[in-house]
């Protein structure tokens, strides 16, 4: 929810002026995203039509196709071609399986949102609390050791850990499945076996997220916590906790929503590596296959709907902010 | 084999608390139900075969389950479904043709120009429809027939395989005539390629979409479909051969990752796998409950050298890159083993077509390397490009090769960089003849080996008709392999064809480097799959099912 409903009536004139002004900053951006969606992709060497026919049509096989596809087109001709479409809500047709780029599209979204959202729930369940214990402990055996914890995690290659985690938790223990987002086999899907399919994955993601969320949270603190006002609520005689908690940690998210908007927005376009790792049947498997069989309306369709979800993202940290820190306008 | 891994493997991921949350009432009702499975929404009832379902861990997955509208490498979900008027035995490696849809090989009329096959009468695709002489013909000149009225319906259809066919027709009901633009002697082999299955004639009236719906007639129907989840088959219970299609239902499930692929087998999550390294391998080997297999292959991996090029038109030149090269290090060193080396195009799988102990062999010798290119008038050597991919399913590992191969050629020389491309820029130029010098690997299609050598050497098969991108253009091996391609007598086939051989390798348009060996595992509660049987994905794990 926009914060409309608790902002003062005199700032919701500013606040409409400040989304329509972000939302016509939007198109732009969009556009460009388009324009290097396009012909990015057909710049780089590759026949879609030969990957399509695997070689074996005739060259009249492969022009008849790549006629009947639109491919025989000047660029720019397919160019105006697509971006009609679109502005009518309509990302095209999959070269591969004939079906709308949207729908293609929407199909794997959500799951890529269960994996963000769960990735980042956890990287700031663990992440902020240890930056928290940090900054308190600042100087301490603790506070060194959860930095050097921090930078191995920060460091630590994704495709590693992630196969690592597969061979401890799902081949040695077999704890937690290796991989995919269901058991195919079963009757029924339910909620526990996607939990525990998602177990993996998301640790996987978020151990590099912990980790800087948690570098964020103590460096953001540490200053907070050098300010007057923390020194006057300590000699007002309120515990440190109380002090920490609602005090100084307000002040202190202001960097670290930026960063976790700016995460959110690259992870909604795809966690490339771990959904390959785990197979997970994200927007990023999507986008890889789709770049590697040239299927260049999905690629196409998918690079623009990152790039909506991306703007949409920070928008919403901007207007977080103005929640956490009253003294922002959208002037 | 431990009781805790076979007792984890059966209950699919071990006994966890986990599995203890999920319930054993589920699991017990699931193996009460084994016969009447379903998955989401979706519920299908079937007759009880024997077994559980299999699982198969697949390397890459088919964007459609027909092949005219299945782009690129076809893979098993094709394989289970499909079935065509021949297919080879999957129980044996020699590549045995046997009947598929028809009920027996054809009658082979005028002088090759003419086949006529009896189909089944017991054939029905997996709407029910029976396969009828009628459906196929009008399938096969679809794909032929620019003036067909549905011509314009699929153009996907891959023709390689109906490119000698000029019509078909059907006689009666069963009774299949295909006439011939030409004669050919892989024909039969040609026959067993899925462009010959046909489809429903409805389908093609009512444009009905193959890249979402298949109407094929193999021993497994779709039950669902979740791209990037699984794809479960059906056993279809109207199909001919109750040999094949035994356990009753398939799930594949795609996991590109190698490491993840192979962690899933060993996890219990998965019943069969392949496309795996030698090194993993080898460490399955020593895995309770798994088995590994060998099998050797069809597959060529080579270089080709434009012979076009400076340098790279003398014959002298070509054969001391040959020798130059130390092929069984290579193997060993880089593949771990898992290939023979190659001596010719084709490997011991092709049978008495087979000329390895026959051709001139380019065993280790730089020195003789360096003399011949001495006599080439490039003594101190020359510098070239080799041109690679960076990797796709069926390449090996084609940069850690060149790169030995590079270290080899320096040696005496010959100096190259390494130009590593993304597949299909890679595929793209190299099908066009823009490479001086390019690694590929690759498998026929079928175990005929007109079309690998046809395709590669024959001098009408230049870019951009087709693949002899070395650009041989020698009329003794287009003699050589026009007669083995236009008789029907095995003898003549064979000598011409090793003949052609022996006059290619000596010409050395190719860099000869190996045949690939293939592993695949399963586990051990998989009972009756062939222990032999012709290279082709797993299929034939219909025959298979699971304890």
């Amino acid at each position: 929810m926009l914060p409309e409903v608790i902002a003062p009536a005199a700032d919701q004139g500013s606040m409409h002026r400040f989304l329509l002004t972000r939302l016509l900053h939007t198109i732009p951006v969009l556009l460009g995203v388009s324009v290097v969606a396009f012909f990015v992709l057909r710049l780089a060497p590759g026949d879609p039509v030969l990957l399509m026919t695997g070689g074996d049509a005739s060259p009249e096989e492969m022009e008849r196709l790549r006629h009947q596809l639109g491919l025989d087109q000047p660029l720019f001709i397919q160019y105006l071609a697509w971006m009609r479409e679109v502005l009518g809500g309509n990302l095209g047709t999959s070269l591969y399986t004939s079906q709308p780029v949207l729908d293609e599209i929407l199909k794997r979204f959500p799951n890529t949102l269960i994996l963000t959202v769960a990735a980042i729930v956890m990287a700031i369940i663990f992440g902020m609390p240890l930056g928290i214990l940090a900054a308190t402990r600042r100087g301490t055996s603790f506070d060194s050791s959860s930095m050097v914890v921090s930078v191995m995690g920060w460091s630590m290659p994704n495709f590693w850990l992630g196969l690592m985690l597969i061979v401890v938790f799902g081949v040695w223990l077999r704890w937690l499945p290796t991989g995919g987002m269901y058991d195919i086999m079963a009757m029924e899907r339910s909620f526990w076996d996607l939990l525990s399919h998602l177990i993996l994955p998301t640790l996987t993601l978020a151990t590099a997220h912990m980790a800087y969320v948690a570098r964020f949270t103590r460096s953001s603190l540490l200053e907070v916590l050098s300010q007057d006002y923390i020194r006057t609520a300590r000699a007002k005689g309120l515990s440190e906790w109380l002090v920490i908690l609602r005090h100084a940690l307000r002040n202190s998210l202001i960097p670290i929503i930026s960063v976790l908007g700016v995460t959110v927005g690259n992870l909604l376009g795809g966690a490339v590596i771990v959904e390959a790792v785990f197979s997970w049947p994200g927007l990023g498997s999507l986008m890889v296959q789709s770049i590697l069989n040239r299927d260049f309306p999905v690629v196409q369709g998918a690079m623009l709907f990152a790039a909506v979800v991306f703007i949409f993202v920070n928008l919403v940290a901007d207007l977080l902010y103005a929640v956490v820190d009253p003294r922002i306008r959208y002037d | 084999m431990s009781n805790s891994k076979h007792k984890a493997r059966k209950t699919r991921r071990g006994v966890s608390r986990r599995e203890a949350l999920k319930g054993a009432a589920a699991l017990s009702a699931f193996t009460a139900a084994s016969s009447v499975v379903g998955i989401g929404p979706s519920f299908v009832a079937q007759a009880a075969t024997k077994g559980r379902p299999i699982v198969l861990g697949v390397a890459s997955e088919s964007n459609a389950l027909h092949h005219v509208a299945a782009a690129g490498v076809s893979n098993h979900s094709i394989s289970f479904v499909q079935r065509s008027l021949l297919m080879y035995d999957h129980k044996d490696a020699a590549y045995t043709i046997k009947p598929g849809l028809a009920e027996d090989l054809p009658e082979v009329l005028d002088d090759g120009l003419r086949f006529r096959f009896k189909l089944r009468d017991n054939a029905f695709y997996h709407d029910g429809t029976p396969v009828t002489a009628e459906a196929i013909a009008n399938w096969v000149n679809l794909q032929v027939d620019e003036n067909h009225p549905d011509a314009e319906y699929w153009t996907w259809a891959k023709q390689s395989r109906v490119s000698t066919v000029e019509r078909a027709e059907a006689v009666d009901e069963l009774t299949l005539d295909i006439y011939m633009k030409r004669f050919n002697a892989a024909q039969l082999d040609w026959f067993t390629d899925r462009s010959y299955e046909g489809v429903p004639l409805h389908v093609v009236e009512e444009r009905r979409d193959l890249t979402q719906e298949e109407f094929a007639a193999g021993p497994y129907k779709l039950a669902s479909r979740e791209k990037g989840v699984a794809t479960i088959l059906d056993r279809f219970d109207q199909f001919y051969d109750e040999e094949e299609g035994v356990a009753p239902r398939l799930g594949l499930r795609p996991i590109t990752e190698t490491n993840a692929r192979v962690a899933a087998l060993e996890a219990g999550e998965v019943d069969y796998v392949d496309n795996f390294p030698a090194e993993e391998a080898e460490r399955l080997r020593g895995v309770d409950g798994v088995v590994v297999k060998d099998r050797k292959t069809l597959y060529v991996w080579f270089m080709t050298l434009d012979m076009r090029q400076e340098h790279l038109s003398d014959v002298r030149v070509r054969q001391a890159l040959n020798y130059a090269l130390d092929k069984e290090s290579l193997i060993r060193d880089v593949l771990g083993g898992a290939a023979e080396r190659s001596y010719s195009p084709l490997s011991r799988q092709f049978g008495p077509m087979y000329a390895g102990d026959v051709v001139q062999h380019y065993d280790y010798d730089p020195d003789k390397a360096r003399a011949l290119l001495k006599e080439a008038g490039v003594e101190g050597g020359f510098k070239s490009t080799i041109y690679t991919n960076t990797g796709r399913r069926g390449q090996l590992k084609p940069v850690e090769m060149s790169q030995f191969i590079q270290a080899n050629w320096a040696d005496v020389g010959v100096d190259c960089n390494i130009e590593a491309l993304e597949w299909s820029a890679f595929e793209a130029r190299r099908i066009s003849g823009e490479f001086p010098i390019a690694t590929r690997g690759w498998t026929p299609s079928t175990g005929d080996p007109d079309g690998l050598l046809i395709q590669n050497f024959h001098s009408g098969m230049v870019p951009p008709v087709q693949r002899n991108v070395c650009y041989l253009q020698d009329p003794e091996v287009d003699r050589l392999l026009d007669e083995g391609s236009g008789t029907l007598e095995l003898d003549k086939r064979v000598n011409a064809f090793v003949e052609a051989q022996k006059r290619i390798v000596d010409l050395a348009p190719w860099v000869f480097v190996a045949h690939e060996i293939a592993f695949e595992a399963h586990t051990a509660d998989l009972q009756d799959y062939p222990e032999a049987h012709p290279a082709g994905w797993g299929e034939s794990l219909t025959y298979a099912w699971k304890k």
